[in-house]
């Protein structure tokens, strides 16, 4: 399941909801996939997002934003119109991303496929192949995590097979 | 000449008695109107919007709460004007709440940051009045004069009045209870009389205050439900916590009858309003399209509430009329 997951979000490129058009890079081009899973539940919680909010400025202010993509969870609040309550999610993530200034593309969970992976709260997936580590962090991060996150190996692909 | 005074006499009295028969018995039913809806799901102009107010030229005036900003609309609904960040610094917001109008003056709260942020009617950042208390709902009576609720522990059962530094120089108790602080939370409004009606967020509980502090009534809409509540653990601090909402919101309109939003314990939860006369006597209940979490009501009688769960707002004329 998780390679399945994993595989897909390195290897597709798309568009997503994002204050501007952006497409994720191909995971076998940079080697690394910061992959930020938001609960939307966090959004209505001011301190909850500070430290959110902290990571995506420090991955702005170190160019990393081309190695992220967001992926938000939530919980249809109307069973009856899923579509609906989709497109009103939708639209809070656009304030959302708006008002952080995210810079990466943030993409909705629809299928619920994020929902069950063992977070609490908004946590990152960090694929790193150079370095050959996959791993997933939960928020507040230490400075050893953020450092684990942000570093990164510079690896011609030509020669990594 | 003395026969047409006479009859002239007659009239206005006659007229005084079915007008009071027509406010007082017979205005028991209150059709909405809309007439303005501001956002949808496919444009930007509104977020999750948390708190609305008005000026005297009918422009709209939001804090939302998605994009950390406060918006200004024409009564046409077209957006002006746009303010505001994330942050903590001046005409900054982390979690901006509430909004009132007053003067050229618009006053903004924040859940994260204590005070009251103060901006022009261009939305220019022009001062802030310091609080160290939490606000749970505010009103201005003037430029130096501003009622707050506070939800308080140490002191319960207050709205103080502080000036435009901060300073707070009157109290208006109504209920103290030591052990569970949330049962002071109380919104109000404030009429051209200096009358106070409160309503309490927690309790099946609406009262007025004369403008000496003195009750004047206490009444009861919901047959005294109680909210559900659920035991805390810990040892310092309340024993239980409300898990309902017995009352949204409050507001007044130009004829001093108060627009009440029912919470929880409503038949129809966060849409049936409750309208009362100044005696306290309970007039009409209307329900909203859709649920809200506040309502607003300006001074030509147009209603403001929530819609699409947050992302649109509507306004409705209020339209009284006979069952």
């Amino acid at each position: 399941m998780w390679t399945l997951v994993i595989g897909l979000l390195g290897s597709l490129s798309f568009k997503a909801a994002s204050g501007r058009q952006r497409y994720s890079p191909s995971l076998s081009r940079v080697q690394k996939l910061i992959v930020i899973v938001f609960d939307f539940k966090s959004f209505f919680c001011p301190l909850c997002l500070d430290s959110v909010k902290d990571f995506c400025d420090t991955l702005h202010s170190r160019d990393q934003d081309e190695f992220a993509i967001g992926v938000l969870v939530y919980e249809s609040s109307d069973k009856k119109d899923e579509e609906r309550s989709k497109k009103v999610i939708e639209k809070k993530l656009r304030g959302f991303i708006i008002g952080n200034s995210i810079q990466f593309p943030v993409i909705l969970d629809h299928f619920h496929v994020f929902k069950d992976l063992i977070f609490e709260d908004t946590g990152i997936i960090l694929l790193d192949r150079s370095r050959k580590i996959l791993k997933k962090y939960s928020f507040p991060l230490t400075n050893k995590q953020l450092d684990e996150i942000f570093s990164f190996k510079d690896v011609d692909p030509r020669k990594d097979r | 000449m003395k026969f047409i005074k006479l009859l002239f006499l007659i009239l206005i009295v006659g007229l005084s008695v079915s007008l009071h028969f027509l406010w007082g018995k017979e205005q028991k039913e209150i059709l909405l109107e809309e007439v303005l809806s501001i956002g949808c799901l496919d444009d930007d102009s509104l977020f999750m919007w948390a708190d609305v107010t008005t000026d005297l030229k009918g422009n709209i005036y939001v804090t939302d709460m998605m994009d950390y900003s406060i918006k200004k609309f024409n009564e046409r609904g077209i957006l002006m004007k746009k303010a505001g960040r994330r942050g903590q610094g001046p005409g900054e917001f982390i979690a901006v709440r509430l909004i009132e109008y007053f003067k050229g003056l618009i006053y903004v709260t924040d859940q994260s940051i204590s005070g009251i942020q103060v901006f022009d009617e261009d939305l220019n950042y022009k001062k802030h009045i310091p609080l160290s208390l939490p606000i749970l709902d505010f009103e201005i009576i003037s430029e130096e004069m501003i009622a707050v609720s506070s939800p308080q522990i140490a002191n319960p059962g207050r709205i103080i009045v502080i000036d435009s530094k901060g300073n707070s120089n009157v109290n208006i108790k109504h209920f103290g209870d030591m052990q569970n602080f949330w049962r002071n939370a109380v919104k109000f409004e404030i009429d051209n009389q200096g009358n106070l009606y409160t309503i309490f967020t927690f309790e099946d509980k609406i009262e007025k205050f004369d403008r000496n502090r003195k009750k004047l009534w206490s009444k009861s809409l919901l047959g005294k439900r109680k909210v559900k509540r659920r035991k805390t653990r810990v040892k310092i601090g309340p024993s239980e916590l409300p898990m309902e909402v017995a009352y949204k919101d409050i507001a007044l309109d130009n004829s001093a009858n108060l627009f009440i939003l029912g919470g929880h314990l409503s038949k129809n939860p966060s849409r049936d309003v409750y309208v009362l006369d100044k005696q306290g006597r309970h007039l009409t209940t209307f329900t909203l399209p859709e649920s809200s979490h506040c309502i607003h009501v300006d001074h030509r009688n147009f209603l403001y509430a929530r819609a699409g769960e947050g992302v649109t707002l509507k306004k409705f004329s209020i339209k009284y009329g006979k069952k």
